[in-house]
């Protein structure tokens, strides 16, 4: 099973990840501090490691940048730092994900797996079929009508699956409500009608991690949605 | 160096202008007396023949002509010379007068009269009892009373030799019947003789002179002799056995074709030219002649008119000496002007030329006094020496070339001079301590001078003065000083020239004063325009400045560094409170990562005990609210405080609208709230964030999910508003509260109040605050109106029109 290296100096943040991790069937490092850690990587085998930013000897940002540069393990900054700027710079730094703290542990471990999956993957290969399409860890697939998120399926109902599927065939695009309507009901869009908005929240709630901050679907207030181009 | 280019540029200046000055001047030899002629370089476009030398040197020797024509009728019989004419000497002596007939005279020959001019009348004397003597007899009849006049005591009688016979052979004492008469006749004699030989030298002159082949003057006039007309000239296009009044019409139209021409009928009262002369001039040339030139008299006088003149006379050397010099004006005028404006470039380049204030040398520190008295004296020295240069022999010795370079030199000297002084004289300016070293600057500095002293009170006085007298005293200054100065010129008319120059140099003084007075003025603008623009650094440079310029720019220097400071608390506090937030956020949320986690496995242990599954949840529910207000807080500050960076785009209101009502749809699903929305704007778009516009939308609906009562309506409508030339987009939400409402509505947004004042229900007072100044901070408006349980929020936003 997966080593995850767990370092933050609150010891009692330190313990309670180290539950739910090993609860997962993962197998649990701890450090306190980014020299610790260091030192851990260079002695033992590690597949993911969860670190803070705020710690004291070498803090989070720094000990990131120093293991980037000869290890490429996906790393996830947890940290009480919500701010953007925080986040653009350590995920700039090298950072695969960023939680905030308080988190909930459940979007913790889903975002662990999800990194592992993605890292362990070797070579996603696209197949050259036009009917599969795939959005990073997202792969559609119009034959089967199949749906699977890092390697996970999802049942969505034939609507949703429709919609996300216009979404996904063109990445970065953004489509208004209105025209998602005309696009899959065939009809004209009447106007104050949040229908499709209702499946645009279903279809994150079930494919995102967390759906208050999508990977994949996203809202462009005011404008319409769109699949984030990965 | 400089000074050495500078010398050379003064020098061909002044040596040019020496030269043009000396080449439009000349001087003519016309018949015996010298006539000065002057060209005129503003006159350049003309020809000799219409320059006003050629003009001048007409009109003298047409009065030559018409003297000569007088001497030739004294002279002449038949057009020559004739020796033999008869000279009666008392109507000679008296041709001015109009003489009554009959009177006694004596007729000489010509020639004997002239024989004698060559000597003089030579006298002698008798005795007056010299009985033998010629005189004798008119002594006797006379009175001897009345011949005290004649009569020189010790040595006699005058009485004139015995040689000057009359035609007839006779001597004056025998043509005279007395004493008087004699002495008058020999009078007339004398007179006769002397006149006639000057003239007939004049005549000799004349003759040469005015021959056809020796000038490029024609003339004719007639004359009106003892009963007919006689006929001078010199011109041989005319047949002189020709003239007659009946050929005077073909003179005329022969003279009036000519170059120049003057006429003179004064029978007719007619004078015409070609000069632009009038009568009264032509008139003034005949005043001496009157007596010649009578009604019957007729003058015609021109000078060829065939270009350049046939003859070599004077005509032909004022014109090569015209044509020396304007034509080839331009050339001078040029050397002068390069070579002068050279010499002012130079001149404003080292004096204007900015300079670091450097202690001065040796030589500049010579008192100020001394300077100017020498700069003064130097001035003096030249000028004088050229005035007196100008008008010594020496002119005439030295060539006309030599002069001017003399001159040069003198001038070029003394400039040296001059602009060493004066350069020094700016070096001491430039370095600001003109005054520094002079006999007053020297005084004033000493401690107990009495100058020093005297200087303090009045500026002590000055300085606690009020601004109408600051400005009054230099202005009565001034002014008392102009009209003192202008009262003594005018009185003292004399010596009027010396205040003249005091006030000019007064005035300069006070020009200099007020320009830098300026200049100070200008310095301190420019630094206030600095400040304006942001630049906080920027201090007035004081250096040069003085007196109440000096104190303002401290002013503001120091107003300056009280701003920068301020400006430095206020970024600095600001930056303070920001952090606060953070840290303090940051603080707060770590152990509440804890106490949530924890509570989570919590809730994970399968804990049988139902109470204690209970105490879990209250937790649990708590533990998230409290996660739930900090975020708000942070938030709400960062709003409030302005430190939120907004991106606006233009967006549709009524996709937001739908997305937001989408994504609340779940929720309010849940308590059974029913949506009724109303729209009557359908692509209008407003300029604002999209995040944060989600963010208000999400504040409103998530509100109206808490405190809504369930199983109602809720109203959502999106409009149009016309107002003050704009469109606006109005968005409004009602619902019907759960609790009762018993504020007000601006109570509600203020932090902190909720809708119950029990504060039992859950979630933070902040959101509706927190919509309220996005809104604001987007520019839109956000307004609450409660009636009973009705709970109404309207946004209003300007509508964006494309582009």
């Amino acid at each position: 099973m997966a080593n995850i290296l767990v370092c933050d100096d609150d010891k009692e943040i330190v313990e309670a990840v180290e539950i739910y991790l090993e609860q997962e069937g993962y197998h649990v490092l701890k450090a306190y501090d980014g020299e610790e850690a260091i030192a851990i990587l260079n002695k033992e085998q590690v597949d993911l490691l969860v670190i803070d930013v705020m710690m004291p000897r070498l803090d989070g940002i720094h000990a990131i940048r120093k293991i980037r540069e000869n290890n490429s393990i996906p790393i996830i900054i947890l940290s009480a730092k919500t701010e953007d700027a925080d986040k653009i710079l350590g995920l700039n730094i090298g950072a695969d994900d960023y939680v905030s703290k308080p988190f909930n542990p459940l979007e913790l471990v889903a975002r662990v797996k999800s990194q592992l999956r993605r890292y362990t993957r070797l070579g996603n290969k696209n197949e050259d079929n036009e009917n599969v399409l795939n959005v990073g860890g997202l792969c559609i697939n119009n034959e089967t009508k199949e749906v699977t998120v890092d390697g996970e399926l999802v049942k969505l109902t034939p609507i949703e699956f429709n919609i996300l599927y216009l979404l996904a065939k063109n990445q970065g695009k953004v489509f208004s409500i209105n025209q998602i309507y005309e696009s899959i009901w065939n009809e004209e869009a009447i106007g104050a009608d949040n229908t499709v908005a209702v499946h645009i929240r279903h279809i994150r709630e079930k494919i995102e991690i967390n759906p208050k901050e999508p990977r994949y679907l996203k809202v462009v207030w005011g404008v319409g949605y769109k699949i984030e181009k990965q | 160096m400089l000074i050495l280019l500078m010398a050379v540029m003064m020098f061909t200046l002044t040596a040019g202008s020496c030269l043009m000055v000396q080449k439009s001047n000349i001087t003519l030899d016309l018949s015996g007396k010298d006539y000065k002629f002057h060209f005129n370089p503003l006159s350049s476009g003309n020809t000799f023949r219409e320059s006003a030398a050629f003009e001048d040197l007409f009109s003298i020797e047409a009065q030559q002509i018409i003297r000569y024509a007088v001497i030739r009728n004294q002279m002449e019989n038949n057009g020559s010379f004739d020796g033999e004419k008869r000279v009666d000497i008392t109507a000679y002596a008296n041709r001015f007068k109009i003489l009554e007939k009959p009177y006694v005279t004596a007729i000489y020959s010509l020639k004997d009269m002239l024989l004698w001019g060559r000597y003089g009348v030579e006298y002698e004397y008798v005795a007056g009892s010299d009985t033998e003597s010629e005189l004798y007899p008119l002594i006797a009849s006379s009175d001897p009373e009345d011949n005290v006049e004649y009569y020189s005591p010790g040595v006699g009688y005058r009485m004139v030799i015995d040689r000057y016979e009359t035609v007839d052979g006779l001597e004056l004492e025998d043509v005279a019947s007395d004493l008087e008469e004699y002495y008058k006749l020999s009078g007339y004699l004398k007179t006769t003789v002397d006149n006639l030989s000057y003239n007939y030298q004049e005549y000799q002159r004349y003759l040469e002179d005015y021959a056809t082949e020796n000038t490029n003057m024609r003339y004719v006039v007639r004359l009106f002799v003892d009963g007919s007309y006689v006929y001078y000239t010199n011109d041989d296009r005319i047949e002189s056995l020709w003239l007659s009044p009946g050929k005077e019409t073909e003179i005329n139209s022969l003279y009036y074709k000519d170059g120049a021409y003057l006429f003179f009928d004064p029978g007719n009262v007619s004078y015409s030219n070609s000069l632009g002369l009038n009568s009264m001039t032509m008139v003034e040339m005949l005043k001496d002649y009157e007596y010649v030139y009578s009604d019957e008299s007729k003058i015609w006088i021109s000078v060829l008119s065939e270009g350049d003149f046939p003859v070599q006379d004077s005509f032909v050397t004022l014109q090569k000496a015209y044509n020396e010099v304007i034509p080839k004006w331009w050339l001078y005028f040029a050397i002068i002007a390069l070579s002068g404006g050279a010499f002012l470039v130079l001149f404003i380049y080292t004096t204007v030329k900015e300079e670091a204030r450097v202690p001065l040398p040796f030589f500049d520190r010579t008192p100020l006094e001394i300077l100017i008295a020498f700069f003064l004296g130097i001035l003096l020295l030249c000028v004088y020496s050229v005035y007196t240069l100008n008008s010594l022999v020496l002119y005439e010795l030295l060539d006309k070339l030599n002069y001017s370079i003399t001159v040069a030199t003198i001038i070029t000297i003394a400039g040296i001079f001059l602009l060493i002084f004066y350069f020094c004289f700016v070096r001491k300016c430039k370095s600001g301590q003109l005054g520094y070293y002079s006999f007053v600057g020297k005084s004033l500095r000493k401690e107990r001078s009495f100058v020093r002293g005297f200087w303090k009170v009045i500026a002590s006085v000055y300085d606690r003065s009020s601004v109408t007298f600051h400005v009054l005293l230099p202005v009565l200054f001034v002014a008392g000083i102009n009209i003192f100065l202008t009262y003594e010129a005018i009185y003292d008319w004399n010596h009027s020239t010396r205040y003249i120059v005091l006030l000019v140099l007064f005035n300069l003084f006070v020009l200099i004063h007020r320009f830098r007075k300026q200049m100070q003025f200008d310095t301190i603008m420019d630094g206030i325009d600095e400040i304006r623009s942001g630049a906080l650094d920027y201090q007035v440079d004081l250096k040069g400045l003085s007196g109440d310029e000096k104190k303002i720019a401290e002013a503001l220097n120091d107003m300056e560094i009280g701003i920068r400071d301020a400006v430095d608390i206020s970024t600095r506090d600001e930056k303070l409170k920001a952090d606060l937030i953070t840290n303090v956020s940051h603080d707060i949320k770590t152990p509440l990562t804890s106490i949530i986690n924890y509570i989570d496995l919590l809730k994970r242990e399968n804990i049988q005990n139902e109470n204690a599954r209970r105490y879990i949840e209250v937790l649990d529910q708590k533990a998230q609210r409290l996660k739930q207000l900090t975020e708000d807080l942070v938030e709400a500050s960062k709003i409030s405080s302005g430190n939120i960076k907004l991106y606006p785009e233009p967006i549709l209101f009524l996709e937001l609208m739908n997305q937001a009502l989408g994504e609340f749809s779940e929720k309010f699903d849940q308590k059974h709230l029913t949506v009724v929305t109303d729209y009557n704007s359908d692509r209008s778009m407003i300029f604002v964030d999209p995040r944060q516009m989600w963010r208000i939308m999400e504040n409103l609906l998530n509100n109206i999910y808490k405190y809504a009562m369930p199983e109602t309506r809720v109203y959502v409508s999106l409009d149009h508003d016309f107002r003050d030339d704009k469109n606006f987009v109005v968005f409004s939400v009602k619902n019907i509260s759960a609790q009762r409402l018993n504020i007000d509505a601006s109570e509600l947004t203020e932090r902190f109040i909720r809708g119950d004042v029990s504060r039992s229900t859950e979630g933070s007072g902040l959101g509706l605050s927190i919509a309220r100044n996005l809104t604001e901070a987007m520019g839109g408006s956000f307004t609450i109106y409660l009636d009973g349980d009705l709970f109404k929020v309207t946004l209003e936003f300007l509508e964006y029109k494309g582009n």
